[in-house]
């Protein structure tokens, strides 16, 4: 027991330690530095994913040698550990620490509220021509396998396959889905992250995979096998096909489409009006701004999102993002895309940075008052 | 005999200068009042009205990298002319240029800092690599020029040569240059038009010798569209309406040449106020023949503009012309609530602010270089003290009064943020200063005040763009832009102090300065530690401020963008400093070479993310920031090193 005590103690001293905070601060400078760089060929989506969502990254240095690196998902998780134990508990208690102690404490609360975003946030956008009204938003980076069986009751049955099950889909290691409910077996036999059709049933072209996510548009190659007669059906889906690729099984038929991810909103929003305003004489944007009307139930009520200044309601928040088509001449219909984010941690940096704002004001101004009188007795 | 000497050298510079000046055509000479009267015209660039005069200071910065020129010609082969010769400033640069182009076009305005890139024009260069040429030197090469920088551009602007990136400059420039001279050329040259029996019906007294003016042309505009169109339904049966069309078809032509040459200067205000764009003499022309999109009084500012042009040679008319056409035209910017600020602005550019508190604090480095000699001397420490607010003052005064007449916070360009960061860390400078009285807070300050106002001019005459921008919808909020700019900015001020009291640190450990004064070492790595949090405080605040922005703007605190990178990057390496020195794994000479490799995070996180080309902060790829950025990081780079010679010095000391 005395022994598991010993360790308990040591391995605390150890998350405790400046040294442990020291390090991990330079080794997340590293992380920050390197994935920095690597936005240049990389963009941000990738490098974001590769260094700063995962626990360990394999950088390449000078592109060829490869080093392992904490991700910083990893770091930050014994930072905060670190700040726990080094920075709340085992730091001296007392008034002229007081400010050292609120501002670990806001530190610690922003890298939960950190921890939280990524774990629980989800983003999307949704994007609405003048007079249209959406109910739901969509993914910018994440696709999804619907396959919708036929109405009753006027309702139809959609399965959804997450495009993270099948994304390692390839010749040879195909991916195989099934459901008791489905009359068939759907096996992903290649899937491309970016792809192009020519037309419909063309075979798929891989395209190198953009730096952007929005703009990758996957596609697969599928076959169908139906559970009672053992028929096989093969197809290919893509993410920007018109219609969807219809499986006929026991006189019923299904619609097997690749699309994106996509989450319902608690209220529906019809865009009456986008306005693109610009400095006069320049192409400077001065007014990016969408007036809709927010409709839930009977009840609708009239709002405004400009640059600056989201929609906030129910949990979401809704911002404008950004708007087309880019070659739209002065008098073409507009659409605008409007972010749309659900963070259950949304607030917690504002309040955490205040916490830590005031604790290194109170820390600091002491230490000020200090120096100045030191210097003050000094000089008489 | 060597006063005697010296007289003579001098009247024969003299002798040169006014052989060489009378060689040359003599450029105009403009009434005081007539100038003030141009200064002060508003005219709407870049999505705001400003006075003609700053328009002007920019156009010859962007091309002369200086806000005056000389006038004597290269031809005249003088290098002594170019240094004493007669100068011109801006605003009476633009009205020779417009009004005199024939004699503009000698100044030597356009800067080629090789000759490489004229040489390539197939024209004859300059002994200096480096000089000043005339439009009329450049013009037998300008459509290889523009052949060449066509060319240029194809290729992605961070793999260019510096000198493709010089001949698209020189191109540009050239441009803007033409853009300028062709602007008045309409109020020169009447209308020369075929007199037809549908043109002489509308205009009857027509006469081919003295032509037709185009204000008056310009008024029967949709007369002469109908008469046109006309002409136009019976084009296929009728013959003479077929001559018609032509001669109307050569007129357009004419038209269509003016209004690409008149299109530099948006001077007249619309009558209608919820119009925003202001017009152009070209803007004219084409809604005219379109009714009821230009008003009588929009055209008759048209005319006026002739009669100013056709009363240049009685200087009398002439003032009295350019009286009437600025008050028609401010009157309609007031009308608009567009001329509030044009005087500030005028007056903010006379006072010449950032440029004078550069000379003062060169002067200052002066005083505190002589303060240094003598240390005891108290006066003298005490009249350094306030002989560096007098710049100080001159420099904050000059950034209110750019905040009043943007209604804008102080650092919302790079450029601004330079003069704001050096007006920080001056201010920081002066209260250290007030704290220790050791004159070493007080001699950084002015060695950072002078390289800041440096970096400010240098980087004003290179991009040599109006610094008062319109503002990206993004960043239309006063609230942010006060919160987390200004913050974030004295952070960097602070830890760049931080970065040259560790210089001095290290510099003076190595070279054995008050050697055996511990007490003084000691000081000098608590001021920095001072300063140091005082930097932290302020970067960790603004970093904050700039997540919490990101939070309401876009709806993420923290997106890996590589300038939030850049300030998370300050912010951890001061946190390591301060862990690192409070665990006693750092003393003084490592918390000072860490001070030094903190002014090198603060110039990434400032310049060099902006390089990179990605990200929310992306301004392009410059060479000379690049260069200026490389040569900073190998100098901090050769001071931490020396700061590691004399830790290993320390922990050996038997090998030395």
């Amino acid at each position: 027991m005395s022994r598991i005590a010993a360790i308990a103690k040591h391995a605390f001293r150890f998350f405790a330690s400046s040294g442990l905070a020291v390090v991990l601060l330079l080794l997340l400078m590293l992380l920050t530095f390197l994935g920095t760089i690597q936005q240049v060929d990389h963009g941000l989506y990738e490098v974001q994913k590769r260094y700063f969502g995962s626990i360990f990254v394999l950088h390449r240095f000078l592109g060829v040698i490869p080093v392992p690196l904490p991700g910083a998902y990893l770091l930050l998780a014994l930072a905060s550990l670190n700040v726990l134990c080094g920075g709340i508990v085992r730091a001296r208690k007392g008034w002229r620490q007081i400010g050292v102690l609120i501002g670990h404490a806001g530190i610690l609360a922003l890298l939960v509220g950190g921890y939280l975003t990524f774990r629980y946030s989800i983003s999307g956008i949704v994007s609405l021509y003048e007079g249209e009204t959406a109910d739901a938003f969509l993914s910018n980076d994440s696709w999804e396998l619907a396959i919708t069986g036929p109405s009753q009751n006027g309702r139809a049955i959609q399965h959804v396959i997450p495009a993270d099950d099948f994304r390692t889909a390839r010749t040879g290691d195909a991916k195989t889905f099934f459901s008791a409910s489905i009359p068939f077996e759907v096996t992903v036999e290649e899937f491309l992250p970016n792809a192009q059709q020519a037309a419909e049933n063309a075979p798929l072209i891989s395209i190198p995979i953009s730096k952007e996510p929005s703009e990758n548009i996957p596609g697969m190659y599928v076959t169908v096998k139906d559970k009672t007669s053992g028929s096989t059906q093969q197809g290919t889906l893509w993410g920007m096909a018109g219609s969807p690729m219809n499986v006929t099984s026991a006189e019923t038929v299904w619609r097997l489409r690749l699309q994106r991810r996509a989450w319902p909103l608690p209220f529906k929003i019809r865009l009456n009006k986008f306005t693109r305003e610009l400095h006069p004489g320049t192409n400077i944007p001065s007014v990016f701004r969408s007036d809709l009307t927010r409709i839930e139930g009977t009840s609708e009520q009239d709002v405004q999102i400009l640059m600056n200044e989201p929609l906030r309601y129910r949990g979401y928040a809704l911002y404008q993002a950004s708007w087309g088509p880019a070659n739209a001449g002065p008098h073409d219909r507009l659409f605008s895309t409007l972010a749309v984010v659900r963070n259950p941690a949304d607030k917690i940096p504002l309040y955490a940075s205040c916490v830590i704002c005031f604790g290194l004001f109170v820390h600091f101004t002491m230490k000020l008052f200090a120096y100045l009188k030191a210097q003050h007795k000094a000089r008489t | 005999m060597n006063t005697r000497f010296w007289i003579l050298l001098c009247v024969a510079m003299a002798a040169a200068v006014m052989v060489t000046a009378a060689q040359a055509v003599e450029p105009p000479v403009w009434d005081k009042e007539v100038l003030n009267l141009f200064k002060t015209l508003p005219v709407q660039e870049g999505g705001r009205v400003k006075p003609l005069d700053t328009y002007a200071q920019f156009a010859l910065l962007r091309l002369n990298g200086k806000r005056t020129c000389r006038t004597a010609p290269e031809t005249s082969s003088s290098p002594l002319a170019r240094m004493f010769g007669p100068k011109r400033s801006a605003i009476e640069w633009l009205l020779d240029c417009v009004f005199f182009p024939e004699i503009a076009q000698d100044y030597p305005v356009f800067s080629v800092n090789s000759s490489e890139v004229v040489v390539a024009l197939g024209l004859p260069p300059h002994a200096a690599k480096r000089d000043r040429y005339s439009y009329r030197e450049l013009q037998p090469g300008r459509d290889k020029l523009f052949e060449l920088a066509r060319l240029y551009l194809e290729t992605p602007a961070a793999n260019r040569t510096v000198i493709q990136a010089q001949t698209i400059n020189l191109a540009e420039n050239v441009h803007h240059y033409e853009n300028l001279v062709r602007y008045m050329a309409f109020a020169r040259t009447p209308l020369k038009v075929e007199p037809t029996e549908a043109f002489l019906s509308v205009f009857p007294e027509y006469s081919p010798e003295q032509g037709l003016a185009l204000s008056a042309f310009l008024r029967k505009a949709p007369e002469i569209k109908e008469k046109y169109l006309a002409l136009k339904d019976r084009a296929e049966t009728d013959t003479s309406a077929a001559q018609g069309i032509e001669a109307f078809s050569r007129l357009f032509v004419q038209l269509d040449g003016i209004r690409d040459a008149t299109g530099a200067l948006a001077l007249f205000p619309p009558v209608e106020t919820k119009e925003k764009q202001w017009l152009t003499p070209a803007d004219i022309i084409v809604r005219a023949f379109d009714p009821g999109t230009v008003t009588a009084e929009e055209i008759g500012l048209l005319q006026k503009i002739e009669v100013v042009v056709q009363s240049l040679g009685n200087p009398d008319e002439f003032r009295r012309h350019v009286q009437d056409l600025h008050t028609q035209i401010t009157n309609l910017a007031r009308q608009r609530g567009e001329y509030g600020k044009v005087g500030l602005e005028v007056a903010f550019y006379k006072g010449k602010f950032f440029y004078r508190s550069f000379i003062f604090y060169m002067i200052c480095f002066v005083l505190v270089a002589i303060s240094w000699l003598v240390p005891r001397n108290r006066t003298l420490a005490w009249f350094t003290v306030v002989a560096i607010s007098v710049p100080t003052i001159l420099l904050v005064t000059g950034i209110v009064l750019r905040c009043i007449i943007r209604s804008r916070p102080p650092a919302t360009t790079l450029y601004e943020t330079i003069l704001f960061t050096t007006a920080m860390a001056v201010v920081v400078a002066l209260f250290m200063e007030y704290a220790t009285r050791q004159r070493i807070a007080l001699s950084l300050g002015a060695v950072i005040a002078v390289i800041g106002m440096l970096l400010a001019n240098k980087y004003e005459a290179r991009e040599g763009t109006d610094t008062m921008p319109s503002m990206v919808a993004i960043l239309d909020t006063n609230f942010w832009l006060t919160g987390h700019v200004t913050t974030i900015l004295i952070g960097y001020a602070s830890g760049f102090f931080a970065g040259a009291l560790a210089h001095v640190y290290i510099l003076c450990r190595l070279f054995g300065l008050k050697k055996g004064d511990d007490t003084f070492y000691t000081a000098l790595s608590r001021m920095t530690y001072g300063i140091l949090c005082f930097s932290f405080f302020f970067a960790f605040l603004g970093t904050l401020l700039g997540g919490i922005w990101a939070n309401e703007a876009w709806g993420r605190f923290w997106g890996w963008d590589p300038k939030e990178n850049g300030a998370l990057l300050i912010v951890l390496w001061q946190l390591a400093m301060l862990h690192a020195r409070v665990g006693g794994h750092i003393r003084e000479l490592g918390f000072s070479i860490a001070a030094v490799f903190l002014a090198s995070i603060v110039a990434f996180s400032w310049w060099g993310v902006n390089l990179l080309g990605v990200g929310l902060h992306s301004y392009g790829f410059t060479h000379g920031t690049m260069t200026s950025l490389t040569i900073f990081w190998a100098i901090e780079t050769f001071v931490m090193f020396l700061g590691a010679l004399i830790w290993m010095k320390e922990k050996n000391p038997e090998r030395t």
